[in-house]
């Protein structure tokens, strides 16, 4: 057989694995705790919030020594003071065997699956069942890689030689194929192994008999016996599939009208129930394990009632996630009541309601809640007649849960962040132009601030300079403005804007006040991007 | 495949000169034979098992050629190339054979040995072109261990065919299920080509 020659350098491909995008949270890679769950100042991309990262530690072991399954813990606090950042920092730590479900409050809504189907779904999903499965790999020596590219286009063929230290095949390759293996720049004289069912290659290292054909190499290459026997083979593996790809596996037309079978849509109570059933039997045959994983409900308080006492109810099942719910709101009416009538839930839910919290919730209790929470103002909830709640969650299922809370950031530590998240975004900065970002951060916002850093880089490209300066950062904030410059335009032009007319009612509820600022918020948005149009036709 | 599989369900075919014998088995398996209707010599059998997660695995063919369609999309990114050898399992009334197709080295470049501990059949070639372990399926339903002297080999143009001598339990039992089919023949007759063939004798460990 042929050598080395491998046709594969021929055609450059270009490695796009690399460049993703940076997403607001990308530069966390964990809680940033030390062994003794004691937080580090600066680490994996989390600053300050000790208090915060102290509980998140102790959930975090907990959720590893499986001892918290179907409880729930609320990360509560201001606007931008980590709460979600915290909650990617757990999923994080927890490491991708244990399943981690991200939603928002407001996605389950949807005309497709009833809200309750979508809530089941997502925490089916963040149940893992860990099982054994065979699988059959080929694994062997690369003896040759040969690919032809036709002349007037089409797909690429190509061929593959791999060997163990008994035989010898040759594979015919697909065009996906030749992708891979060029991806994973695999090349003779590399034992790889392949997964049949996915067409997943694995590059295990190198072949000992090769060990000498380089002079040069890298301290991670790594040498491994050729394999023996035959190609291909069964492997045991460990998979974990969560309860929801079994439901949907289950739940699809069987025989040839599985052809036809599209979205499985609302999955029936009856194959969720044979499921449980089969996994118990798993696990008492030990087959199965289960892994009970995360399921991260963020903005919470788009949940409606309805939503809430299905929580209640299904925190109770044996079979499930640890709930963490995110809300950045404070006293607010619960979605889906009415603001006249008691709470405007039906009397029956209400009197179930009540019977739950009213036993179970003091005043004391929700003072105690109040203390921690220390931004909310002290106030009397008696039972049912009061219709403003802690967070805006009904008191029985705040009884449930744990509030971890998240205070505002110090300037070192916003100093900090920036530091970071230049290094994430790749931006040279001044010193003197993080310390104007700092202030802007702490008199402004984080989250302002943080946009500021990508606009202020793409700045200074323009005006081809190689590091951030303050006169990019003045130029940026001249360009965007911020939450309190945007209500102050608006005071000002707010004539101008239609249905103008609304607002000036809604400023006279006082009630309202935090649903006024979310359309402030939203206003801003807009504004921005006026802003930005008309300094751009400034230019 | 190896293991006994309970409550067998069968139901018999019969056309283009072919008996369909097709057995569901309660816990899921599938199991396919299909033999020549004059002369009862078995030409495929093949089963179908489910995994754990209760989806349909593919096909594993126990006697007869594998049908050369990739049946998923990855399957179709690698397959073997038309150039190497083929491997599939036929059965005589004497002895259960393994036949490589398109092997062109000579005889003395192969060795069949029996691998005790594993009970396997190994096949090797000096040039280490072709190498192969696998195990009998009839003699491990009948629970025997492998012997060295009922093995012998011999390769002809571009086939190598390896033998392993049927012992007396096998040629028994095989003579009991062929009266078993004739009887489903004739129901088979008597019913226009479809029948459930009932009692079944003590299906096999199969």
């Amino acid at each position: 057989m042929a050598t080395g020659d491998v046709s594969l350098g021929a055609t450059e491909v270009r490695d796009l694995t690399r460049i993703e995008r940076i997403g607001a949270h990308s530069h966390i890679r964990g809680l940033g705790l030390d062994d003794a769950l004691e937080p580090r100042d600066v680490s994996q991309g989390l600053v300050g919030q000790h208090a915060a990262r102290r509980a998140a530690g102790i959930v975090y072991k907990m959720i590893q020594e499986g001892h918290i399954a179907g409880r729930a813990i609320l990360l509560a606090g201001k606007p931008g003071t980590g709460k979600t950042a915290l909650a990617m920092g757990l999923a994080q730590a927890l490491g991708k065997d244990t399943p981690f479900t991200t939603i928002a409050g407001s996605e389950i809504f949807s005309l497709e699956m009833s809200k309750t189907e979508a809530l089941t779904q997502a925490f089916r999903r963040s149940i893992g069942v860990k099982i054994m499965e065979e699988t059959e790999i080929i694994e062997g020596e690369v003896v040759e890689v040969q690919v032809d590219t036709p002349a007037g286009g089409g797909d690429k063929t190509g061929r593959v030689t791999l060997c163990t230290t008994e035989m010898e095949t040759v594979y015919d390759l697909g065009a996906k194929m030749i992708d891979a293996l060029q991806k994973e720049k695999v090349t003779a004289g590399d034992v790889i192994t392949i997964d049949k069912a996915s067409g997943r290659i694995t590059k295990l290292g190198r072949s000992f008999t090769r060990s000498r054909d380089y002079d040069a190499m890298g301290p991670q290459t790594r040498f491994v016996q050729c394999p023996e026997g035959e190609l291909q083979k069964r492997k045991e593996v460990v998979h974990v599939v969560s309860l929801h790809e079994i439901d949907v596996i289950n739940s699809r037309q069987q025989g040839f009208l599985a052809l036809f079978a599209g979205d499985t849509g609302e999955i029936k109570s009856e194959v969720r129930e044979q499921i449980d059933a089969k996994v118990a039997e798993w696990r008492e045959e030990g087959k199965a394990t289960i892994v009970p994983g995360v399921l991260f409900i963020d903005e919470v308080h788009m949940l409606d009632i309805e939503c809430f006492s299905w929580l209640n109810r299904a925190l109770e099942t044996d079979l499930a996630p640890v709930l963490i719910i995110a809300t950045n709101r404070g006293i607010v009416k619960i979605r889906g009541t009415n603001y006249r009538s008691p709470h405007g839930i039906p009397i029956d839910l209400l009197d179930r309601l009540m019977i739950i919290s009213t036993v179970a919730y003091s005043e004391g209790e929700i003072r105690k809640i109040l203390t921690i929470r220390n931004c909310w103002q002290q106030q009397n909830v008696t039972g049912s007649t009061n219709c403003r709640l802690p967070h805006g969650i009904p008191i029985d299922l705040l009884d449930r849960l744990m509030i971890i809370s998240t205070v505002a950031y110090s300037e070192g530590e916003i100093r900090k962040i920036f530091t970071i998240r230049c290094e994430e975004e790749d931006v040279e900065m001044a010193e003197d132009a993080l310390d104007l970002l700092t202030r802007i951060g702490i008199e402004t916002s984080l989250r302002y601030a943080i946009h500021m850093i990508m606009a202020a880089s793409l700045v200074c490209q323009k005006r081809k300079g190689t590091e951030v300066s303050v006169e990019d950062i003045k130029r940026v904030y001249g360009l965007f403005v911020d939450v309190k410059r945007s209500t102050q335009f608006l005071m000002e032009y707010q004539k101008e804007f239609m249905f103008n007319e609304v607002d000036e009612e809604e400023e006279e509820d006082d009630d309202d006040d935090d649903e006024d600022e979310d359309e402030d918020e939203a206003d801003v948005e807009v504004d921005e991007a006026v802003d930005a149009q008309e300094a751009m036709d400034q230019d | 495949m190896f293991t006994a599989h309970p409550a067998p369900l069968r139901t018999g075919l019969e056309a283009g000169g072919k008996l369909r014998v097709q057995t569901t088995f309660g816990d899921g398996v599938e199991l396919v034979e299909e033999y020549d209707a004059s002369t009862d010599k078995l030409l495929t059998r093949k089963w179908r098992a489910r995994d754990a997660l209760n989806r349909q695995l593919d096909w594993e063919v126990e006697v007869g050629r594998a049908p050369d369609v990739p049946q998923k999309d990855a399957a179709a990114q690698l397959r073997a190339a038309a150039a190497n050898p083929v491997w599939c399992a036929r059965d005589a009334t004497d002895a259960w054979e393994w036949h490589v197709l398109n092997i062109p080295y000579e005889e003395s470049t192969y060795s069949v040995t029996v691998s005790d501990e594993t009970q396997e059949l190994v096949l090797r070639t000096t040039n280490r072109k072709f190498f192969k372990r696998w195990r009998v399926p009839g003699m491990a339903r009948l629970g025997l261990r492998l012997a060295a002297s009922p093995v012998s080999f011999r390769h002809s143009g571009t086939t190598l065919v390896v033998r392993y001598l049927k012992p007396p339990q096998a040629i028994d039992q095989e003579e009991q299920e062929r009266q078993h089919r004739r009887k489903l023949q004739v129901e088979l007759k008597a019913n226009g080509g479809l029948a459930a063939a009932g009692e079944t004798p003590e299906c096999k460990q199969s």
